[in-house]
């Protein structure tokens, strides 16, 4: 039979009602807290008792001071006195057992509790709140302000999408937080003036729900991650994470062991973990830039002045050869697939190597699958090459879409840029249904027959 | 509307300071306050630590003696002007109170 068991804490350090009530359940089950650090909380067995649990809140102890705190030793000299004993000191949380039902509680002032309740949190709790709501709003606004920047690849994006959405929760989790903290804090401040104690209540349910979905949106992305991108840039982030995590916490350990006061472990924790991000963030960067990283995808590499560069074998639905007679071996072929429930993109480039002088080919698929996003996509694609507005380009410099042939094109509707000066490019924008394609022909114009066939490779190219 | 702190006090703050009219042990305080009030005021060791740290920081007591974990602490006059001024706020209400209801009879 074990005599230790660890059991996750389900309430927040403001919702001590719940913690008392928690531990007097252990108690009668036979089992007494022992360690009260982080989440996961240890007991010890018991002999199955009814005691009364107290918490009390130290609010000028620091979560990084060394325990026990001298203020922690102080307040159990006190408790002593009228039967509590000290169950556990965990930084501001002060937990008190006492074997008489009856005994005096700790708090007897609601001024004085609703006060030191006020003073902890704020100093644990509230800025951090206020800090997390911040960052995550501006972390949301600047993900919303690269939507005017670049709307397809922003609605392609799931990674991003959801990066906004967890953005989004965390900073609703945030409000959510601070919002009930100070409607209870001003109700209990004016009833304790009646001399009134009214208990904190936070919504664990709202609170561990938020919690799930953060969990589930982590998951998805560390699988996205994984599943999409360079699974050893995946490595290197998660032992990144992993290093960052021990050394902070391995600082805080040993400069509680070694008794230094919290403000300065603070001071230590921060420096550490800059240096130790800077080092290792500038080790991946270093190893992602030099020559000797090649991407996972990639078919192959070879050698262009010193340099190594990679090449693609991708599937791609219309190649350059299909529309050109040429005899070339040597080309790239990268399709990057995004999708997500706004739409989809197939982002294709065929080119051939470095210096050599072939003609290359660059098109972009999406299909919209919300009917209401085609204007604004349609519009993006035009708008980002389409000069006609554009006041620094002088006229008669410009470049500007204009309606062409869609039936060329075998499409609903069909574009070409044209320049001022020098007449039509090879620069279209062709759409077939909800299905937008922008193409780019280098060294290479399509005659007819190119272009009819380009429209039927089009319209059959399934997106996988 | 919220008090202004320790502009006046409650019971319990009004009888601790009591208490440390003349040095007397912190702890020793938890015994006075319902000697002195026949049990009708009870301090508990939670506010009694908690509201000693903050009459330290206002400088409303002064600590005295460090023996060990037992501290010793002393009214300052600031913390005596403080007691003064409830002690007339509450002997006002009291001649209010007689005020009006002598008047009746």
């Amino acid at each position: 039979m074990k005599d230790t068991r660890r059991k996750l804490n389900f309430y927040s350090l403001f919702d001590f009602p719940k913690i008392e009530k928690s531990l007097e359940k252990m108690a009668l089950e036979g089992w007494m807290i022992t360690d009260a650090t982080g989440n996961l909380w240890k007991y010890e067995r018991i002999e199955p008792k009814k005691l009364k649990f107290n918490v009390v809140f130290l609010p000028k102890v620091s979560a990084l001071d060394p325990e026990p705190t001298e203020q922690s030793a102080n307040l159990a000299e006190y408790a002593s006195k009228t039967g509590w004993k000290l169950a556990v000191s965990a930084a501001m949380m002060q937990i008190f057992y006492n074997e008489n039902e009856n005994a005096t509680p700790m708090e007897t002032d609601p001024i004085v509790q609703v006060d030191s309740i006020h003073k902890t949190v704020k100093k644990n709790l509230l800025w951090s709140w206020i800090v997390l709501m911040a960052v995550s709003l501006l972390n949301v606004f600047i993900r919303f302000a690269g939507v005017t920047d670049n709307l397809i690849n922003f609605i392609t994006d799931s990674t991003q999408l959801i990066l906004v959405l967890s953005w989004l929760v965390i900073s609703i989790e945030s409000l959510f937080h601070i919002l009930s903290y100070y409607i209870w804090y001003k109700k209990a401040k004016n009833a304790a003036e009646n001399g009134e104690f009214i208990k904190p209540r936070s919504n664990m349910i709202a609170y561990y729900s938020i919690l799930v979905i953060l969990l589930v949106i982590s998951l998805y992305l560390m699988f996205r991650m994984f599943s999409t991108s360079d699974s050893r840039i995946f490595w290197l982030v998660m032992g990144y994470m992993a290093v960052i995590f021990a050394v902070v916490y391995g600082v805080i350990r040993l400069m509680k062991k070694a008794k230094i006061p919290g403000k300065y472990t603070l001071i230590a924790v921060y420096a550490i973990g800059v240096i130790v991000s800077f080092i290792i963030m500038g080790g991946i960067i270093h190893l992602v830039l030099s020559n000797d990283y090649v991407d996972e995808k990639a078919a192959g590499t070879y050698e262009h002045n010193g340099r190594l560069i990679e090449y693609y074998l991708d599937e791609i639905p219309l190649r350059v050869e299909d529309m050109e007679n040429i005899d070339y071996e040597n080309y790239s072929t990268r399709n990057e697939i995004e999708s997500t429930i706004f739409a989809a993109k197939s982002e294709i480039r065929q080119r051939g190597r470095i210096g050599d002088r072939v003609p290359d080919l660059e098109y972009t698929i999406i299909d919209v699958k919300m009917p209401f996003l085609f204007d604004p996509i349609f519009n993006d694609i035009w708008n980002d090459r389409d000069e006609t507005h554009d006041e620094h380009v002088p006229d008669g410099h410009k470049s500007i879409y204009e309606e062409i042939d869609a039936a060329s094109w075998k499409a609903d509707r069909a574009y070409q840029l044209v320049s001022q000066e020098f007449g039509g490019i090879d620069h279209y924008i062709l759409c077939y249904g909800n299905r937008i394609v922008e193409m780019v022909f280098y060294d290479f114009s399509p005659d007819e027959a190119d272009k009819a066939l380009a429209g039927e490779k089009l319209i059959g190219y399934v997106m996988k | 509307m919220p008090r202004v702190k320790f502009k006046t006090l409650t019971e319990q703050m009004f009888y601790i300071l009591l208490c440390l009219k003349n040095e007397c042990y912190g702890m020793d305080i938890l015994d006075k306050v319902p000697a002195m009030t026949n049990g009708r005021v009870t301090v508990g060791s939670g506010t009694l630590y908690n509201l000693l740290e903050q009459f330290l920081d206002v400088e409303m007591i002064r600590e005295t003696k460090v023996e060990g974990r037992r501290r010793s602490y002393i009214l300052t006059q600031k913390g005596m002007d403080m007691l003064r001024e409830e002690y007339d706020r509450i002997t006002a209400q009291a001649k209010d109170f007689r005020t009006v209801f002598e008047s009746e009879e």
